[in-house]
């Protein structure tokens, strides 16, 4: 029980997932924009310009 | 018991990014991975493929080339996470190493996902979790609705592979199971997966999942593992959690649970009631909550009770919105939301036009959404355009128009191409790009130190056994090998037993059964070409026996290790038959750069009258002997006399059966044809010896002999490097250094390549037998004459190579 017992030592209770801590719908509302002007850049950035060629690339394989 | 023993198999997508012309086979690169692995302290598997490390995991390559790693057994959901982490580190670190490899490579991406849009396929992440001995048919009615509605919280979110438009899942590995209980993980695969294999000794129980999905986010991560192993508690505890819940069809429910990112959607139940995933979830909480300080509880149930209670709230009162920061299908949804929104579009849009696209493939001809465009629709006649007119008010009232198509399913391959990228192990992932931006709450306290976790077993548990013998026996891997439920010493012929999952202390037995020293893949392993691997796997003497001498003295020969494979087999003189010992000779004299002819003139003289005397049962023997004497004839110039050999053996029907030796007799036919300048024959030699090697797999023996011999054979210097390539990639992944300096040799030679000379040099050193090989000796020492030939010297000569 070593690895879990200090693991756990450190664990507060936990606050819900994601739980704003905040003001509510305010806060709720500036994470999401911070999401998307954060997806925006990341999606730019990574997105090819042919996304066809891209998935005929990188096809794989079925495995289990 | 109040411990629960859990762990994850994570298999990853795999591909590169390499210069034009360069090609890859995901089976070497996945190997390839492996393969570098095996510089760390390992054990190889002994009786399974791949190896385990000192924390205890397993890393090895599964079935559609997907390299896969198995956490060690886990006490925690926080490990789990450590342990998944710790992997896709040491994951990322070898991808990294690839391109100093393998040249052409310029990056190697791993993917944590599990379906391909361009193939439609998937591959799995699967989880076990350890009970004790109780009803499987009671196991599967008490979970499967847990299995259904927890994909709330553990779905990846993604889209519907099988769709020829545009569906979000929450969970898309739904549309690949086939059925609500099955046994078979590759084609019909079930929610919950009948496999019965324990993995340890008697009174312990296995429940392998496969309807699970490989997730980015922590929260994910634990709440799926911490939840599942709670019910798994409840369950062996007698309680029946599942009791209250049971579908009239749990495949039809879980897939309208997956289709349905708003949660608002039920099914009927048989009793008559309705009730949505989150009521499903909530009822086992529930159950879970009534029982959490119970003694055969674990003592993190609270914990897992909490976020579980949370997670079902926020997602009741706020939807998918609410966790768009923590949960895996969340996060996507929303971004793809906020993406359609900058294409001007929306989710409900995308459904009419799937609608509308599934319509018109059902009425065209290809029934395939690649011959499906704005031009075609409003160009066409027949059925398409009598779909068209029904389609089009549907389109109006939606406020669509026919020439938004093209828009429609160029939007659509660009968010495959964006869940694709999601998933991305490392920066090259949004996902990495999310979490690095600070803008994604899934992390969880405890998920911490995962160098140690790279380095060190769990606490609790075997693993922690495993782990440790591995590290103490790490440098004598010939030696020993290792499996889930014990380590092999295959020179005392012992076993640790690790047959109790909680074992604390090594108990080593004499084992009893001799096969379960010999690993199972080395027939694998030698028709796939990997000798180095046969080399570091059983390198141990007492896997010198006479069934393995062949694999292991031509694996050493094949490397250009002659004197190591002539010490082998004459190790083995007293246990084989003479005529066979000196056809093994034969064949080792056989794999050097080129044939030692002066070596098989003796043995040829030898072995007819051993042949002539043989027994009825030695046609194997016989077979390789008049092989290596036709390719010794041919060697030495006698073409017609070689030819009559190889014809004799290849109308012999019974050597047909050889797969593996009657393809290389066409290549020697083949190389024959070439040197007699009947090109087309030779082509057809080899071609055909080429599709047997394709067809079985035998990527060693493509790579030694039908793709430089149709290198040489082809006139077009494309097609030549592009053969060269393969094979070159084939021998560095393999590490074959003879193989590797044949090839260099022959390119340099066919193409006028002059670049490699210094690493033909530098090989020439290092492999004992090119050292000692006038033919290898002559090409460094005259390099420009070998790759400027004199036109006299015509197509046709290769200095025996």
């Amino acid at each position: 029980m070593k690895q879990h017992e200090k693991t756990h030592a450190e664990v507060p209770r936990p606050s819900a997932p994601g739980d704003p801590t905040g003001d509510g719908l305010a806060a709720a509302q500036q994470k999401m924009h911070e999401l998307f002007a954060a997806g925006d850049a990341a999606i730019d950035s990574a997105l090819s310009s042919d996304s066809a060629a891209f998935l005929a690339a990188n096809q794989q394989r079925g495995g289990q | 018991m109040n411990t629960r023993l859990f762990g994850m198999e994570t298999e990853y997508g795999i591909t590169v990014a390499s210069v034009a012309g360069a090609e890859f086979s995901s089976e070497n690169l996945a190997g390839e991975l492996v393969n570098l692995a095996r510089e760390k302290p390992h054990l190889p598997g002994a009786g399974s493929s791949g190896i385990f490390l000192p924390n205890g995991s397993r890393f090895y390559v599964d079935c559609g080339a997907h390299p896969e790693l198995a956490t060690p057994e886990c006490s925690n959901p926080w490990d789990i996470c450590r342990y998944v982490q710790a992997g896709e580190q040491m994951l990322l670190g070898l991808a990294g190493q690839l391109p100093r490899l393998a040249r052409g490579v310029k990056s190697v991406s791993l993917l944590r996902s599990n379906t391909d849009y361009a193939s439609r396929s998937t591959w799995g992440c699967h989880e076990s979790y350890l009970h004790s001995e109780m009803g499987r048919n009671s196991l599967s009615r008490q979970i499967i609705p847990h299995l259904v509605s927890r994909l709330v919280f553990t779905g990846a979110g993604g889209f519907d592979c099988h769709s020829s438009g545009v569906i979000f899942l929450i969970s898309p590995r739904v549309s690949h199971l086939r059925s609500a209980i099955s046994g078979d993980s590759t084609g019909d695969r079930g929610i919950f997966h009948t496999r019965d294999e324990s993995l340890c000794g008697k009174g312990y129980r296995r429940l392998h999942i496969l309807s699970g999905e490989s997730l980015c986010g922590e929260t994910g991560i634990w709440l799926k593992v911490g939840s599942t192993a709670l019910v798994v508690a409840l369950i062996e505890a007698g309680k029946r959690p599942g009791e209250a819940i049971e579908f009239t069809d749990a495949l039809a429910a879980m897939r309208l649970f997956a289709a349905d990112p708003s949660l608002q959607r039920s099914v009927k139940l048989g009793n008559g009631r309705e009730v949505t995933a989150l009521d499903i979830q909530d009822h086992y909480l529930r159950q879970v909550e009534k029982h959490v300080g119970a003694k055969f509880m674990p003592p993190w149930a609270p914990e897992v009770c909490l976020r579980w209670r949370a997670t079902l709230e926020r997602l009741r009162s706020g939807g998918p919105s609410a966790l768009a920061t923590s949960l895996d299908w969340a996060i996507k949804y929303a971004l793809f939301q906020r993406h359609l929104l900058r294409r001007g579009t929306t989710y409900e849009k995308l459904s009419a036009w799937t609608h509308v696209v599934e319509q018109l493939i059902a009425a065209s001809s290809t029934r395939s959404e690649r011959s499906i465009s704005t031009a075609v629709v409003l160009g066409a006649r027949g059925t398409l355009a009598s779909a068209r007119k029904l389609l089009t008010p549907y389109l109006h009232e939606r406020g669509l128009v026919w020439e938004g198509l093209d828009a429609f399913l160029s939007l659509r391959l660009e968010l495959f191409e964006i869940d694709t990228r999601f998933s991305i192990l490392g920066d090259a992932g949004i996902f990495t790009s999310l979490d690095r931006s600070g803008v994604l709450d899934h992390r969880l306290q405890g998920v911490d130190n995962i160098p140690h976790a790279l380095e060190n077993p769990p606490a609790l548990g075997r693993a922690a056994l495993r782990g440790a013998c591995i590290r103490r026996l790490a440098d004598q891997s010939g030696r020993y090998g290792c499996e889930w439920d014990g380590v092999f010493d295959r020179e005392t012929r012992k076993r640790l037993d690790l047959s109790d999952p909680f074992c604390t202390s090594e108990h080593w037995e004499l084992i009893k059964d001799p096969r379960e020293l010999r690993p199972r893949d080395l027939d694998g392993l030698f028709r796939s070409g990997h000798y180095s691997e046969i080399l570091s796997q059983l390198s141990s003497p007492a896997f010198a026996t006479p069934q393995n001498i062949e694999s292991l003295s031509i694996s050493y020969a094949r490397l250009g290790r002659i004197s190591e494979a002539l010490e082998m087999l004459h190790g083995q003189r007293e246990n084989l038959d003479e005529f066979h010992h000196l056809c093994l000779t034969m064949s080792i004299f056989s794999n050097g750069i080129v044939p030692d002819v002066a070596a098989l003139a003796p043995l040829i003289e030898a072995g007819e009258p051993l042949r002539e005397q043989s027994e009825p049962g030695a046609s194997y023997s016989r077979f390789i002997f008049l092989l290596y004497k036709g390719l010794y004839l041919m060697h030495t110039g006698s073409f017609p006399l070689a030819e009559a050999l190889f014809t004799v053996l290849l109308e012999d029907d019974s050597n047909a059966l050889r797969t593996r030796m009657y393809a290389r007799t066409k290549c020697y036919m083949g190389e024959l044809q070439r040197r007699l300048e009947r090109t087309d024959e030779a082509m057809r030699f080899v071609l055909d010896a080429s599709a047997t090697y394709e067809a079985e797999n035998l990527t060693g023996d493509l790579a030694d002999q039908s793709l430089p011999m149709l290198a040489k054979l082809t006139t077009d210097d494309g097609e030549a490097c592009q053969y060269f390539a393969e094979a070159e990639n084939t021998q560095r992944m393999h590490r074959n250094k003879l193989g590797l300096a044949r090839i260099l040799c022959l390119r340099a030679r066919r193409l006028q390549y002059p670049d490699d000379k210094e690493e033909v040099e530098l090989l020439q050193r290092t492999v004992p037998v090119l050292s000692g090989c006038p033919v290898a000796r002559r090409i460094v020492r005259e390099w420009r004459s070998w790759i400027a030939p004199p036109a006299a010297a015509g197509p046709t000569d290769y200095w025996g190579l």
